[in-house]
Order: structure tokens, then C-alpha cells, then sequence
């Protein structure tokens, strides 16, 4: 492992020069996405056996509810079948069509598609009761908690999507709500407060997705301009979905602990939507369906896919192509990305396509989100996004304002513990500034992923890497994105989705527009069932594979001392932080009756795999 | 990858089992016999090209499928498949799905690993 200024330049750069004709950039969607795995980028047989273990289990499940007999789907039940096994053996490629195809819609019983009460999405789904022999599909917690308003702020809180939250101040508010002469001391917990006092204090936070207003599908033939039909294999099923733009307000009553939702907004103003509030009874319960509907097309679509996945894509073409093998920072990054290519290319080609699997669960149609994706991912700003600064610029930073917030604190930990890491690491092999100068990879690199990656914001203006501070910087925000980032957006699909009342991705009827709203109005705008089948067999899938592990460098530094006494001192740190978050956990349970679990270290990859 | 089915041997093998005592047992009785042995080396032998060297990791592959492989099946098609010969397919199948989990086959397979093993329960907490 040398710089190259310090290595055989000339067969270096040969050998650079031969791999990079293996990498090529694909633009389908926009966005600068690798085009085919090179050598570096195939999963471990560890990955494929993890997922094939996670399959059966699925399998198994999907067979437990036709067995049921619940709900007639539109396919048979998925069976053995010998030459379709050896095929899938041999390819490893979709064993998902082979193992838990989808079923399509649901056809026949009694009650067609619709739930006839919410128990049915865990007593009809949740089958697979042997599910801890092999870890997948077990009943998540939030099955209890996940009608309780607390629940709903934790969602934002401790969610899949849980920092999109911003602090309401004079110069910082929702575009579409108004909360002036907002009753806040009629709201549960909040007696004797107002409004005026409340934001002033720095007590009130939003969550705005109006701007999801142009994913609405605007299909002349449809009930409104948000609703969009569903279609497997071709064929239109009879209920229309739904995708709405809302905005969500919530507080910190006065010496509070905890977050409460205050009012939800399921559109814009100008579409004559109103204020809706934890008073309403199930005009509230359909309006929280509109406004998770909404996050969690945003989640999946924003913060999961274009920020994680999509943006570390580049980063592993320009390391590839620019970074040599005995390059340290090659050397550094690359248990990083293992199984990021490959994953993002099953994405591309299988998971996001009209009629597939993400289409199927989301409230706006696919194809609509193509531009909003790539708008969303080409304009995230690198620097911007560190997690500090993030809060910071959204006023989410302040523990005394906004107490017990999982994500920023467990984040913040890991931050900290991968900067080090990294600083100690950069220190070791960057002896002077003028070592960091002379790496003409290295500046190669990041020129690549600021201009042809188009990350923005990866270099300071002028290019390059300035200085080791800025190296820092950088690869701390690679591995935080690669590791925690990605592990809080991931595997919270088990954990908090799998449960569709608990968090919808597409509501089913309009928007509540009165407050009169019966039960079976409520149930009528959650998904139906086949969609609920659909959601715990992709999600399980999702979340049910953990490959690698932060702070595992397979043996590449067991040749440098050096370096690995600096990881050794990461994972004695990493061990810290696992036992805050566990120290805090008790905590957060007895505040909001649920632990925050997706960055204990121990759970966290190294890499986007899945 | 071995894929020459023999399919007199295969419903000749399932008569044999279907009229054997294993009748009156259970299909976690029948592992632990030597038919179970020879009937299960035998399907991995035909379909993932083991050989008889392989023949030693039946005991800990039948291990295995006592904790980890009986959760994805429900008893009463274990029945069907160790009575009704054309059923015989489906033991093939659940045989193989789980070999593939319960050993490096994968790895084994991609030259990754260089002797076949079966491997402990995977933790995917």
C-alpha cells in the first residue's frame, strides 16, 4: 500500500488505465449510475446464501396465506419446481421470481381486496410464527404502538425517514401551512400553550413534501388529479391510488421529553384542503395515512434510493477507475462498497420499473418519479448534508429544544467515531499537505465524482482535494453514508413498514375533507390487500438481509500495523457507542414505548448490499 | 452442475420410500435413519454435482435441517412428500433450497472456498 508519487508510476498507471476501460457511466435515469460490475464489484457467496435463507422464509410465509385461504390471488401459489430451482441456482439472478413471486392482485373472497379490520394485516399476513429460526418476517413492535400519536411523532423521529423534520421560526416555515390563531391549548398535552408561545420558544417542527405535488399523475381519466391506477402484469385493478402533498406540524409541549403531532395539511391550499388535528377522530387517523403516504414515497424514492444508493454509485466508479489497488484510500473504501454496484444495478433494471415492485407499493406512479429523483439526487448537496450541519441549517440540532431525538443523537455518535477513524487513518498515510498534493489519484478522484458523478458539492470551489481536513470530510461522509446512512434507511423497512397501518406508502381513497369520517372510511383509504402481501414480502426482503459489517476491512490492513492499531481503536469506539444506544434506548422506550435500533454499530454494514 | 435426471431412479427410490416403515414415521424420524442418509446424498450427488466424499456432511446437513429447515414446511407435506411418489420432486427441491443455506455451497461452487462444509445457522439479526 503507497501513494503513487512513491510507487512504479509508470505500471501503475497502465494497470489504472486497462481497469477503467471496464467501467462505464449509464444515464438512463439522468443521473451518472454504474453501467455493468466490474471484478471488484461482485457479492461475497456469504450475500447470495443470505438471501436465498431469507427467501424461504418468505416462500414459506407467501404459501401460509394461500393455505389461509384469506384472499384469492390473481397467480397460483408459488411451488418447488426443480428445473426453475437449478436455473436460479445457476444465474442467481431474481431469485425473488423463482422463491416469492408476485402474486398479483387479489381476485376473489369475501371481502375482495379490502381489510375488514386492522388486525387482518398482521393475522393474515404475518404467518410465518417459526419466523425466529431464521430471523425474517418476526411481528414487529410497532404493531402495538403504531396507532398512538406518540407513535406517529417517533415515526419522524426514529423512523425510515427520520430527518426531514425543520424547526419553525419567523424566516423558516412550511409553504403551505398556516398555523396563525392555531387553537395549540386544545390539542391533547398541550393545555394552557399557544401557538405564538410554542414556536417562539423553538417548540414547533414541520415536515413539508408540498413539493410532492408534481408527482401527482394528472390522468384525465381519474377521480383526481393525485390518483393514478395500479397495474400488474398488464392488467388495471378496480381502486385508484393515491399520492397527496402534505404538510405535517409538531410540538414539544412546555418541559417536555417528547414530540406530539399537532396538525396535518394533506395538500395544498389552493385544492381548498384544511387543517386536520389529533381532535378530528378518523378524519385525523386518514389524515395521518396522507401524510405517511406522502414520507414514505419520499423515503423510499429520495432519501433511501437517491441519496444513499445513488449517490455512493459514483463514488465507486471514480474509485475504480482513478484509485489504484495499493492505494490507501482504495484500500479504505473498498469494503465499503461491496455489493453497492450490483445491488444498484438489480434497482435499475428489476426494482424500479413500471408494474415492479416499487410501483406496486408507492402512491405515485413510477415513471413520475424518474425526474423528481433525479431533480432530488443531482441537487444534494454533499457538504450540506454531513449530519451536523443538516440539523444545524434545519434547526433540529438542539437537544434542549427538541429532546430525544434517536436519529440525530445515534448519528452523531457514529460521525464522530468514523471521523476519527478516518483522521488517524488520512494522519498515517498523508504525511504533509504537500503528500496530499502530489497524489494526482487522489485529486483524479474527487474531480470525477464532483464533475462526471455530478455529486454536488464534493469539492470546495476550486477542485480536488485541498487539503487532509477536506479528505476527512470527504470519506467521512462516504463510509457515514455507505454504513450508518444507508442502515437507517434500510433496514427500518422491517422493522416499521412491513405493518402497513403503521406506515402506508400510498393512500387509497381522497383526502379527508370533513370531520366526520367513519371507521370504514379509514379503512377504505388503507392499502388493500394485496398490496400488504406485496409490502411485507419486498420489505422482509430489504430489510432481512445484513451483509458485512462496519468497521470490517476483511484483513487489509493486517500487513500495516499501523493502520490496524487505528481500527482497532474504531471498533473499541464503535463498542462505546454501542452501549450509549443502548443506555438511551432504555430511555427512548420508556418516553415513546420503542427502542431505535438501526445504528447500534453491531447491525450497521459497511456497505450498501441490499 | 450434474442435471441428468434419472427419473426411473428417482420414483424407483420414492417407492422404495413410500413402502418402507417410514410409514409410520415421522420425516424427522426418517433423517436420522440410514435410508435418509444415502436418499439425501443422493439428490445433492444428482443435482449440485457432490460426489462421495460429500457423503460425511449428511450428519451435520440433517442437523441442520432439524432446527433451521423445519420452520419453512408444514408437517403434513413433509407426509405427502416421503408417501406419494410423485411428490418426490418437491423432496428434491426442499433438499436442495436447504443444502444451499446450510453449507458454502455458493462459495464452494465459485472456487471461493475450497472444500464443502456445512455452515452454522446464519445470523441475520
Amino acid at each position: 500500500m503507497t501513494l503513487p508519487q512513491n510507487d512504479d508510476q509508470t505500471r501503475r498507471k497502465t494497470e489504472l488505465s486497462e481497469l477503467s476501460k471496464l467501467y462505464s457511466y449509464n444515464d438512463d435515469l439522468g443521473i451518472p449510475l454504474i453501467e455493468a460490475e466490474g471484478p471488484d464489484d461482485r457479492n461475497r457467496a456469504e450475500w447470495t446464501v443470505k438471501i436465498f435463507n431469507c427467501l424461504l422464509s418468505l416462500r414459506s410465509n407467501m404459501q401460509k396465506i394461500y393455505e389461509l385461504g384469506s384472499f384469492e390471488f390473481m397467480k397460483p401459489k408459488p411451488v418447488r419446481d426443480i428445473p426453475k430451482l437449478i436455473d436460479t441456482l445457476k444465474s442467481r439472478q431474481n431469485p425473488i421470481n423463482y422463491f416469492a413471486p408476485d402474486p398479483g392482485f387479489v381476485v376473489g373472497g369475501s371481502r375482495g381486496s379490502r381489510p375488514a379490520t386492522i388486525s387482518d394485516y398482521a393475522d393474515k399476513i404475518f404467518l410465518e410464527r417459526d419466523a425466529s429460526n431464521r430471523g425474517i418476517g418476526a411481528l414487529p413492535e410497532i404493531v402495538e404502538q403504531w396507532n398512538d400519536d406518540k407513535t406517529l411523532a417517533y415515526t419522524f423521529l426514529a423512523g425510515p425517514n427520520p430527518n426531514q423534520l425543520q424547526r419553525w421560526t419567523a424566516t423558516r416555515k412550511p409553504k403551505e401551512m398556516d398555523l396563525t390563531g392555531f387553537d395549540l391549548g386544545s390539542i391533547p398535552g398541550f393545555s394552557g400553550d399557544t401557538i405564538e408561545a410554542a414556536i417562539g420558544s423553538g417548540r414547533v417542527y414541520f415536515v413539508d413534501h408540498s413539493s410532492l405535488q408534481e408527482l401527482f399523475a394528472n390522468d384525465p381519466t381519474a377521480p383526481a388529479p393525485n390518483a393514478s391506477k395500479r397495474y400488474v402484469y398488464g392488467t388495471a385493478s378496480n381502486d385508484w391510488k393515491y399520492i397527496y402533498a402534505p404538510t405535517a406540524a409538531f410540538a414539544v409541549p412546555k418541559d417536555g421529553q417528547y414530540m406530539l403531532p399537532i396538525a396535518i395539511q394533506c395538500g395544498i391550499k389552493a385544492e381548498g384542503h384544511r387543517i386536520f388535528t389529533p381532535k378530528d377522530g378518523y378524519a385525523w387517523k386518514m389524515a395521518r395515512v396522507c401524510l405517511l403516504a406522502a414520507h414514505n414515497n419520499h423515503h423510499e424514492v429520495v432519501s433511501h434510493l437517491g441519496c444513499t444508493h445513488l449517490l455512493i454509485d459514483p463514488i465507486v466508479i471514480a474509485t475504480r477507475m482513478h484509485l489504484h489497488k495499493n492505494h490507501p484510500v482504495n484500500r479504505l473504501l473498498s469494503p465499503h462498497f461491496e455489493g453497492t454496484a450490483s445491488i444498484n444495478i438489480s434497482a435499475r433494471t428489476f426494482l424500479i420499473l413500471p408494474e415492479r415492485s416499487l410501483d406496486r407499493l408507492i402512491g405515485s406512479k413510477i415513471d413520475k418519479n424518474y425526474p423528481f429523483l433525479k431533480q432530488e439526487r443531482l441537487s444534494y448537496s454533499f457538504r450540506h448534508n454531513f449530519p451536523k450541519v443538516r440539523a444545524a441549517q434545519r434547526g433540529t440540532d438542539d437537544a434542549k429544544l427538541l429532546p430525544n431525538y434517536p436519529y440525530r443523537e445515534d448519528a452523531s455518535l457514529l460521525w464522530d467515531a468514523i471521523g476519527s477513524w478516518v483522521s488517524e487513518y488520512v494522519s498515517i498515510w498523508y504525511k504533509s499537505e504537500a503528500d496530499l498534493r502530489a497524489d494526482y489519484e487522489i485529486q483524479a478522484w474527487a474531480n470525477e465524482i464532483n464533475d462526471r458523478g455530478k455529486v454536488r458539492d464534493f469539492c470546495l470551489v476550486g477542485g480536488g482535494v485541498q487539503s487532509r481536513d477536506d479528505l476527512i470530510d470527504m470519506l467521512t461522509m462516504i463510509i457515514f453514508t455507505a454504513g450508518p446512512q444507508h442502515a437507517a434507511v434500510n433496514f427500518a423497512q422491517g422493522s416499521d413498514m412491513t405493518f402497513v397501518p403503521a406506515n402506508p406508502f400510498a393512500g387509497y381513497g381522497p383526502a379527508p375533507q370533513r370531520q366526520d369520517h367513519s371507521e370504514q372510511d379509514f379503512l377504505n383509504i388503507l392499502p388493500p390487500m394485496d398490496v400488504a402481501v406485496q409490502t411485507w414480502t419486498i420489505l422482509n426482503l430489504l430489510a432481512g438481509i445484513n451483509s458485512t459489517r462496519l468497521g470490517d476491512y476483511n484483513g487489509a490492513f493486517l500487513l500495516n500495523p499501523i493502520s490496524e492499531i487505528a481500527r482497532q481503536k474504531f471498533l473499541a469506539n464503535l463498542r462505546s457507542v454501542e452501549s450509549k444506544i443502548e443506555s438511551a434506548n432504555a430511555v427512548r422506550r420508556s418516553i415513546y414505548k420503542l427502542p431505535y435500533v438501526h445504528l447500534l454499530p453491531s447491525r450497521i454494514p459497511a456497505s450498501i448490499n441490499i | 452442475m450434474a442435471v441428468n435426471m434419472d427419473r426411473r431412479s428417482i420414483v424407483a427410490a420414492s417407492l422404495l420410500l413410500a413402502s418402507s416403515p417410514l410409514q409410520a414415521g415421522t420425516f424427522w424420524q426418517w433423517l436420522s435413519t440410514d435410508d435418509a442418509t444415502e436418499r439425501l446424498h443422493s439428490i445433492l450427488v444428482e443435482y449440485l454435482a457432490l460426489d462421495t466424499r460429500h457423503k460425511s456432511l449428511m450428519p451435520a446437513f440433517i442437523k441442520r435441517l432439524r432446527t433451521q429447515g423445519a420452520s419453512t414446511e408444514a408437517p403434513e407435506r413433509f407426509h405427502t412428500w416421503l408417501h406419494k411418489p410423485e411428490h418426490s420432486s418437491e423432496l428434491s427441491a426442499y433438499v436442495i433450497e436447504e443444502f444451499v443455506v446450510a453449507s458454502n455451497y455458493f462459495a464452494w461452487k465459485s472456487g471461493e472456498d475450497q472444500a464443502l462444509t456445512i455452515i452454522h445457522p446464519i445470523d441475520n439479526a
